[in-house]
């Protein structure tokens, strides 16, 4: 029993942090209609920045996010401008194949400066645990939850009772209307784009302490976000959250029942049956992934 | 009239004898197995284009069935001692199957779902390979004896791979253009362009989309084939990775996405760039090449959405409007 | 050629009725409008009897075969097409490849597809555009390509979707005496439109819809001195006025 409730806590912790990684993905695809295949790349940037201003200059990770995050924001608005916008009309095979090729790109030249060496930011506080009857719970672990939920709600907030947000929802219902209303639809891409990467870059500190990074980290952790994305609705913060939270318990459970890869297996065959019995999710807008058939 | 299908009908032809001469001219061992790997890449990737491109169905997946045909006849060639000239067929009919399914399956779904479907299967089926060890001998692949004989489809002389490998390609490219000029191309076209505007005329896209999607991954499911008789050896990365699922696509969008010289283009673009990287760039700094050519691909893309060949098509019908 | 009957059709919507109890018969070689104010229901009319939507009550049949349950894809196959308000062309593909699409439908093959397009688009002054790009297309143009599309399907009774929508006088023109040429085809030609002037000169028959209800049905001259209608488009006082 003791076993069980320990595995629930620490998938619903590490589920936490999926949340935050998927929410972002999600919401550029409501707005810009768009899938980041290059979403997990930011993650990766964002667990360097924080490794080498924790290895170098000694900032702890949750300090360094005062200026890790607004870099990452700086790069999403970077790649907005440079890769998506000229895109956006593209036939979607140009869109996929651009994100998938800035993937490759940006996992390479993190290859090419940095190796394929794991590193790992070793905080003193990373052990400390507290007990409550026979099971031990992390500190940090419990932190990173907290976060990470705190900064989704944060999110949700932000586009319900903020102007830009209230702009960003527009759009994503409806661009041409948005525009009609006097909304700068390009500046909110770009806003919208920049946010997703800036909270992906916040996962990616929140993880640092416990995860090692190396440059294939975010191509890995992307997977379970694509299964994450689809099974809450893409479009949908609240489906994201919620099926972060699931995942994670999939994956806690799965991982020590049957490990490894096969861990992997049950996230695709999952992902699969998804798609095939309820491709909008669980909170999805029904219409954004299905096509009427002959 | 008459001098345009000629042209139609010329113009191929002095292509395919053009890539038949390379091995010929270029002698060079390096040369000709980038050929080879060339029209290899060429006729998988004409494959994949019948459905990724005609049909617009894009599957980043596609290289499971590669890997099948691979797998599948080189496990019956080394557990039962059957010919691959046999397993190749048995091998396509599995991938044409198990296409049926997954589209009956994902058929429904738009762009970027439909997408990550085919790549869910494709990672379902490569984890798979790796862990079912006792059949497909997991990640350290499988090994095929050097045992020289037609039946058995083995050649010491490795230009007669070449050849078999551009006799792929001719075949392809021939069941795509009378495809394309058919009754099916142009539904599927329907299709791809406007579907609601194909359903109200009429044109029933269903059956044909998932037939073209079967029929796709049964003549990859060959390529595999070939692929495993040339180097003798398989192993799930090689056969059924991700790369390979995006090069098919690749070569096709960069040639020009829907036309039947596109993934020819395609692969021999791929093919001269990887080279020339190779012996520039070599193995100096791991990564460095992958990145040129990540580069190069975002830039091309960025430049020529269409690919090279309509963009060039069209550049040129301007520039000679002009003139007249 | 066929003759389309619509009987009883009635659509809700959550609370809304959108379309109550609507009947007619279109005849071959005839020319039925469908009119109303705006949101009187009549594209949801249309959406039913293309299938597009299934009726809570009523039903659709083209010559005694109901069509009731098959897709619009179905419906199109035996013979009932339809034009869509905002058009859809293969923007990609050239003026004859639109029409080609809509000519595989009965051609063998399509080099005989291509013959039908030719005389489809020879038929509707399009010949010169052929090659054209459908993408192209300025609105006038697209309206015509969008019935060439249609026709080249070979319907027996055809939806026309407020195809005088955007054109000038001159393409109206052209587009009236289009439409007049079907019925030398006999073809049962169903009508909606806001134009009323075209409405006046092609209708045989004319269906007055206000909220979803037929209030009225008749011949031009009857409908335009029906004091219902005229109450319906003009208020209640115009009409008390005299007609």
């Amino acid at each position: 029993m003791d076993i069980i409730v320990q595995l629930a806590l620490s998938g619903l912790f590490i589920g936490g942090v999926y949340a935050l990684i998927s929410v972002g993905l999600t919401l550029v695809f409501g707005v810009l209609r768009v899938v980041n295949f290059a979403h997990g790349e930011y993650l990766t940037i964002a667990m360097y920045l924080t490794y080498f201003m924790f290895q170098r200059v000694g900032i702890d990770p949750f300090v360094a996010s005062v200026a890790v995050v607004p870099l990452m924001f700086g790069l999403g608005l970077l790649t907005e401008r440079l890769l998506i916008r000229p895109t956006l009309e593209a036939p979607h095979v140009v869109q996929v194949f651009v994100t998938f090729a800035l993937s490759l790109f940006l996992q390479n030249l993190l290859l090419s400066l940095f190796t394929s060496d794991f590193r790992t930011v070793r905080t003193p506080y990373a052990t400390a645990a507290f007990q409550i009857g026979p099971l031990y719970v992390s500190w940090l672990r419990v932190a990173v939850f907290v976060v990470a939920l705190a900064l989704a709600g944060g999110l949700a907030a932000f586009l319900k009772y903020t102007y830009v947000g209230s702009a960003i929802r527009a759009t994503a219902q409806d661009r041409r209307s948005a525009r009609l209303v006097g909304i700068n639809v390009d500046r909110v891409y770009a806003v919208t784009f920049a946010l997703g990467c800036a909270l992906v870059g916040a996962a990616g500190i929140l993880l640092s302490p416990l995860f090692p990074v190396n440059p294939y980290t975010g191509a890995d952790m992307i997977l379970i976000s694509f299964v994450i994305v689809v099974l809450g609705g893409m479009g949908s913060i609240a489906g994201a959250v919620t099926a972060g939270l699931l995942i994670g318990l999939v994956e806690s459970f799965t991982g020590y029942f049957a490990g490894g890869e096969l861990k992997q297996l049950v996230y695709f065959v999952l992902f699969m049956i998804v798609l095939a019995v309820r491709p909008n999710g669980l909170f999805g807008r029904k219409g954004a992934e299905v096509m009427d058939v002959t | 009239m008459k001098n345009s299908s000629a042209l139609r009908l010329g113009l191929p032809i002095a292509g395919f004898v053009v890539l038949a001469a390379l091995p010929l001219i270029f002698s060079d061992a390096f040369v000709v197995a980038a050929v080879t790997l060339a029209f290899l890449g060429a006729a998988a990737s004409l494959a994949w284009n019948l459905s990724g491109g005609y049909a617009g169905q894009l599957s980043l997946g596609h290289a499971a069935f590669y890997g099948i045909g691979a797998y599948v006849s080189t496990i019956l060639f080394l557990k039962a001692g059957i010919s691959p000239l046999i397993g190749m067929w048995l091998g396509a009919l599995l991938s044409a199957v198990l296409a049926v399914l997954l589209g009956a399956v994902t058929m429904r779904l738009k762009g970027s779902f439909f997408v990550m479907s085919t790549l869910a299967f494709g990672a379902v089926v490569h984890i798979s390979a790796i862990n079912l060890r006792d059949v497909t001998g997991g990640s350290s692949g499988l090994a095929i004896p050097l045992r020289p004989s037609p039946e058995n489809l083995i050649f010491a002389k490795k230009l007669v791979y070449t050849y078999l490998a551009l006799g792929l390609v001719v075949l392809f490219y021939v069941i795509t253009r009378v495809i394309a000029a058919s009754k099916v191309g142009y539904a599927l076209v329907a299709f791809r362009e406007n579907h609601d505007a194909a359903r109200a005329l009429g044109i029933r896209t269903l059956p044909l989309r998932i037939g073209v999607f079967a029929l796709s991954a049964g003549l990859v499911s060959i390529c595999g084939t070939l692929h495993a008789q040339y180097y003798l050896y398989i192993d799930p990365d090689s056969v059924m990775g991700l790369n390979l699922s995006l090069n098919f696509a690749l070569m096709a969008i960069l040639g020009g996405l829907g036309t039947a010289y596109g993934p020819i283009v395609g692969a021999l673009l791929v093919s001269v760039v990887s080279v020339v990287m190779q012996v520039y760039l070599g193995d100096q700094i791991s990564g460095l090449t992958q990145l040129a050519y990540a580069v190069i691909v975002i830039l091309v893309l960025l430049a020529a959405p269409t690919g090279i060949g309509p963009s060039t098509h069209a550049f040129l019908k301007r520039r000679l409007a002009w003139r007249s | 050629m066929a003759v389309l009957t619509a009987t009883g059709l009635t659509k809700r919507f959550g609370g809304l009725t959108a379309v109550k109890n609507v009947s007619f018969t279109a005849r071959p070689g005839e020319i039925l409008s469908i009119i109303g104010p705006n949101g009187a229901g009549k594209t949801t009319v249309f959406n039913l009897l293309t299938g597009f939507i299934t009726p809570d009550a009523g039903s659709v049949s083209l010559d005694d075969g109901d069509l009731g349950g098959m897709s619009p894809e179905r419906r199109c196959r035996v013979g009932l097409a339809r034009t869509f308000q905002i058009v859809q062309p293969f923007r990609g593909l050239s003026v004859l490849d639109n029409v080609v699409m809509g000519a595989m439908l009965r051609a063998r093959s399509i080099e005989m597809a291509r013959d039908v397009a030719r005389q489809v688009l020879s038929d509707l002054d399009m010949s010169a555009l052929c090659d054209v790009s459908a993408g192209q297309l300025p609105i006038g143009d697209r309206k015509r390509l969008e019935m060439a599309k249609v026709l080249a399907t070979g319907p027996r009774a055809l939806l026309l979707d407020e195809v005088m929508g955007g054109l000038i006088p001159i393409e109206v023109k052209r587009m009236i005496g289009f439409i007049q040429r079907l019925k030398e085809r006999g073809i049962a030609v169903v009508v909606i439109e806001h134009h009323m002037s075209a409405v006046m000169q092609l209708s045989d028959h004319i269906l007055v819809l206000q909220n979803g209800e037929p209030i009225a049905t008749g011949t031009p001259q009857e409908i335009t001195r029906n004091p219902v209608v005229l109450s319906a488009y003009l208020g209640a006082n115009f009409a008390a006025a005299g007609t």
